[in-house]
């Protein structure tokens, strides 16, 4: 009995004291908490220390989540008030989706009018959805052409050159990858979404009609014989013997061509050995374009009522869009600034400017609706290129009225 | 002593029993129980703090509960059950509830949180800075005069200084009446040598520490709007950060007490006009008039739909073909496990039970490998012997070149990515067959065999007539329950093939050639954009009713086997 007793003022008392604790008194120094996955940690790890020891009102504490499962996890945090207040290394193309699970906040009334211009072309207006920014590029991704120049002295200008055997693109068997056939479906003015006319992506599919039809049966002409075939794990080693002459790729295959790999030791120095070309013109002479990838940081709304950690993440998030941040970062690992001094200065290096020169970019679409094109896009891609549809025009058409289907029944 | 007195008096009332308690048993269990309360105590302040009211509110009581259950003398029952029951709660209960809730809602990534949340995204996004607007660097502090939160602007067009307060046209502050800061305007410009400097303080302006400011006082500022034209009060300078201030135009505004939002401009892709009213719509979004047919705001939040999840099931037409392929391939895949598992395992299982076989126990230690590693672990190595160029299984086993173009293509082409889930699910099922009937045959007493054979059984009679039934009587559940486990077998399948290949015609869900239901669901509820996990649990729901009405027919037909004995 005298134990229940007891029990019971030890319950009391905890109940007294925990009222007690609401009034919390104010913080001096404000944590900023940022999410990342593991490869944006280690690359911003060190500006993101500086910024915390030069700022004496605020820390930063970096917590790692995968990068797969990050927006999940946001959308349960958030509702919770449990969020972080930065998302870091997050894509672009994640924008949408998130603002429309209530997950992100605005940040127009804290960007300077002319913040724009500090950026390369599209990478602020990748962060934007639906008329409002929602966070701050930090580095850029493209593909481009690249060439053997010792199997190919010159550009070439026209895909036409291209014969049979001589291309290396990777994609997969089942979903294919419609971002790096992008340019050759830009060659057919076939964009994935219409435009509207203030040049912001739309959610009506634009490859269908006629410019599609024609991009398809281009792609069933030329096959395998010419694409190569799917999930094809001796691209770099045929490039770097010359056994392809051309590779459609991005930056994060320069390194094993510089350095060679297991099977192919010797690697290629860019000028003499390989070099990184536009692309070129379509079969009808149409410029292609590649996608404008942005991994940069975004603003993330901490649930109802609070605001307090607003005026930190934003100076963290300048100071990671600021130009000597962003030339740290490719100084040390090689990212491509989005901003844009900073990528004038980074052009020394032959790899950065060879990427930018041969950009002939549109940022790539943010909205819900993207997400939901690639599975979709990629099945009937590969299945025409594969020799899987005898009729490709009409697979196409129809692969665009699902993904129409698709899009809409998300609103 | 007391406690034994206790007892003798319990005795003579004839009441249940007491036990005597040791002196050490108290202290460990009243060190049990602090720590337990320690951790609850813990767990509430921190939940005060966030003023979830609800939560703690739970925990005192759950806390009294497990407190009064251990202190109180007699009630033994309830000591052993509730570490038990707790957990039972908290991992099954809560868990089956809440799936079971959700498949009435219509939670997912469009309707993620609750009403509020939605509110608070749409007035954090309820404003538009206006093009080719002015923009000032801001000083938080107050007026002298007065007291009041006011803020020091210097403008970047011109390098104004002005001095703003709530609901008031901002002032300019003459030449001479402010101090320029020694940093530089932006914060982290490159070139400190040509940088523009904004106002650090003036006569008259007291500045604040920012980083000192409580929560309450921030909002204050953050809250604080400028007039820019007295007739239009929707136009005002504001700053979100404390550090920029922006011409900003109000696009909605919103109602406290009616919880509307009214539209203050048209949108500029004409959706719905000034003066619309968006009401709360039942499916969870802000449309005009809250009539569904009208536009609605973006932001979305979770609300009851009632049977919608499940009618989506039995009525999409995009669904329906996929969702059939699915499930018949579940049904074959389930029974074609348990049947080549069984077959397998028991025919290695007589094999090995020949009485004249020697080296026994070494050949079942070997059997069991397979079941003794870790199944994510085989399926890895499965994935890697069945790659089409390289892999063990078409190199070596199949004799064809590496790297060959017309290899078979398991995992990549739908027919043999079919029967290389079987395949492996039959090495690494078959181990737990061949024990269970292992154990089960020698259950079996040897005088029934040896009195079919001198009754002239032959050795398939006496397989068939005699031990096959007495197999079944205590194989059967297990059989079941096998069933049951490889109709939501999601291990394999994901690990193997993630449900894919991917490859046959278009729909809009994605659904591929070995997804079986468990891992289409997954797919509904996790991957890609359209989280959907009102229609996943509404999906579960049903898994659930076909496997336990499965399970239940067939445990009442094993009865019918019981008979035998």
């Amino acid at each position: 009995m005298k134990l229940g007793k007891i029990a019971t003022g030890v319950a009391t008392a905890a109940l007294l004291m925990s009222t007690l604790t609401v009034a919390s008194p104010a913080v001096a120094v404000q944590n900023i908490v940022v999410w990342a996955d593991k490869g944006t940690i280690d690359t911003i790890k060190t500006k993101v220390q500086a910024w915390d020891t030069a700022e004496s009102a605020y820390t930063v504490s970096l917590v790692q989540k995968d990068f797969s499962t990050v927006r999940d996890a946001l959308k349960v945090a958030v509702p919770k008030g449990q969020g972080p207040d930065i998302l870091a290394g997050a894509a672009h193309d994640w924008v949408g989706n998130l603002v429309k699970a209530n997950v992100l906040l605005p940040i127009d009334a804290q960007l300077p009018a002319n913040f724009k211009d500090d950026f390369v072309n599209g990478a602020l207006q990748a962060m934007k959805y639906n008329g409002h920014y929602y966070g701050v590029p930090g580095w850029t991704e493209n593909i481009a052409f690249l060439r053997n120049v010792k199997k190919q002295k010159t550009r070439i200008t026209s895909i036409n050159q291209v014969k049979n055997g001589e291309i290396g693109i990777n994609y997969s068997a089942t979903t294919s990858d419609p971002y790096h056939f992008y340019p050759f479906q830009t060659m057919f003015n076939a964009p994935v979404f219409k435009m509207d006319s203030g040049g912001d992506w739309t959610d009506t599919v634009g490859m269908g009609g006629s410019a599609g039809a024609a991009y398809a049966k281009w792609m069933k002409s030329k096959g395998t014989a010419f694409f190569g075939k799917p999930a094809d794990a001796k691209i770099l080693c045929n490039f770097l013997n010359g056994k392809i002459k051309y590779w459609v790729t991005g930056a994060w295959n320069i390194n094993a061509i510089e350095s060679g790999a297991s099977g192919c030791k010797t690697g290629l120095k860019i000028g003499t050995g390989y070099s990184i070309d536009p692309f070129p013109k379509g079969p009808t002479g149409i410029t292609p374009k590649q996608f404008l990838g942005i991994r940069g940081y975004l603003m993330v709304a901490s649930g109802p009522g609070n605001t307090t950690n607003v005026a930190g993440a934003t100076l963290l998030m300048r100071y990671m869009s600021s130009e000597a941040t962003q030339f740290s970062l490719y100084d040390n690992f090689n990212k491509t600034p989005a901003n844009k001094a900073a990528l004038n200065r980074a052009k020394d290096n032959p790899v950065i400017k060879g990427f930018a020169d041969a950009a002939n970019t549109v940022p790539m679409p943010n909205s819900p609706a993207m997400d939901a094109a690639w599975v979709i896009w990629g099945k009937a891609q590969t299945r025409i290129i594969q020799g899987k549809e005898s009729k490709p025009d009409v697979a196409w058409a129809n692969m665009v009225k699902a993904l129409q289907t698709a899009i809409n029944k998300l609103n | 002593m007391a406690a034994g007195k206790e007892v003798s008096k319990n005795k003579e009332k004839k009441v249940k029993p007491v036990y005597p308690v040791s002196l050490s048993g108290i202290i460990w269990k009243m060190a049990t129980l602090g720590i337990v309360d320690a951790v609850v105590f813990f767990m509430i302040m921190v939940m005060v703090a966030q003023e979830r009211i609800t939560e703690s509110i739970v925990a005192v009581i759950v806390a009294l509960i497990i407190n009064w259950i251990y202190l109180r003398r007699g009630g033994l029952p309830a000591k052993y059950l509730a570490p038990g029951v707790l957990f039972l709660i908290v991992f099954q209960v809560y868990v089956l509830v809440f799936s079971g809730y959700t498949a009435f809602t219509n939670y997912g990534s469009a309707h993620n949180g609750d009403q509020n949340l939605a509110i608070q995204t749409i007035k954090n996004a309820a404003y538009r800075v206006v093009d080719g607007g002015e923009d000032f660097v801001v000083v938080a502090g107050t007026d002298n005069k007065d007291g009041k939160p006011a803020l020091l602007l210097t403008s970047n067009v011109d390098n104004k200084v002005y001095l703003g307060k709530d609901g008031q046209e901002k002032v300019e502050i003459p030449e001479g009446k402010y101090t320029l800061s020694e940093a530089c305007a932006d914060p982290y410009a490159e070139d400190t040598t040509t940088c523009a400097h904004a106002a650090a303080t003036a006569v008259g302006f007291t500045p604040a520490n920012v980083s000192e400011l409580t929560p309450f006082q921030l909002r204050k500022y953050y809250s604080l709007r400028i007039v820019i034209d007295p007739s239009n009060q929707n136009l005002g300078i504001k700053t979100a950060d404390l550090a920029i201030a922006s011409e900003i135009q109000a696009t909605l505004s919103f109602d406290e007490k009616t919880k509307f939002f009214t539209a203050l401009e048209d949108d500029e892709n004409g959706k719905f006009v000034a003066g619309d009213v968006f009401k709360p719509a039942e499916n969870g979004y802000y449309h005009v008039d809250g009539k569904i047919k009208n536009a609605h705001l973006d932001a979305g939040w979770r609300v009851e739909v009632g049977l919608k999840n499940f009618e989506t099931i039995f009525t999409d037409e995009q669904l329906r073909a996929p969702l059939l392929k699915v499930i018949i391939w579940t049904f074959v895949f389930a029974f074609a496990t348990v049947g080549s598992t069984f077959l397998l395992g028991m025919a290695i299982a007589f094999l090995f039970n020949h009485e004249k076989l020697k080296g026994k126990r070494f050949y079942r230690s070997v059997m069991i490998l397979p079941y003794a590693f870790p199944a994510f672990l085989s399926a890895y190595v499965w994935v890697g012997l069945l790659n089409k160029e390289h892999g063990f299984v078409n190199t070596v086993l199949l004799g064809q070149p590496a790297d060959g173009e017309n290899n078979i293509p398991w995992l990549l082409e739908e027919g043999p990515a079919r029967w290389a889930v079987l395949l492996v699910n039959l090495w690494l099922g078959f181990p737990y067959m061949f024990l269970i009937v292992t154990g089960a045959l020698q259950s079996i007493p040897a005088e029934l065999t040896e009195a079919a054979r001198i009754d002239g059984a032959s050795p398939w009679q006496s397989f068939r007539l005699i031990k096959m039934p007495l197999l079944l009587v205590s194989i059967a559940p297990l059989l079941i329950a096998s069933f049951a486990f490889n109709f939501n077998n999601f291990t394999i399948i994901y690990l193997l093939t993630k449900g894919g290949p991917n490859d046959s015609g278009v729909t809009d869900y994605d659904v591929g050639g070995t997804d079986i239901l468990i891992t289409f669901v997954y797919k509904i509820a996790f991957s890609g954009t359209g989280q959907n996990y009102g229609l996943a649990s509404a999906f579960s729901i049903l898994i659930f009713i076909v496997i336990g009405t499965l399970s239940l027919i067939s445990f009442r037909r094993t009865r019918t086997l019981e008979d035998i004995n």
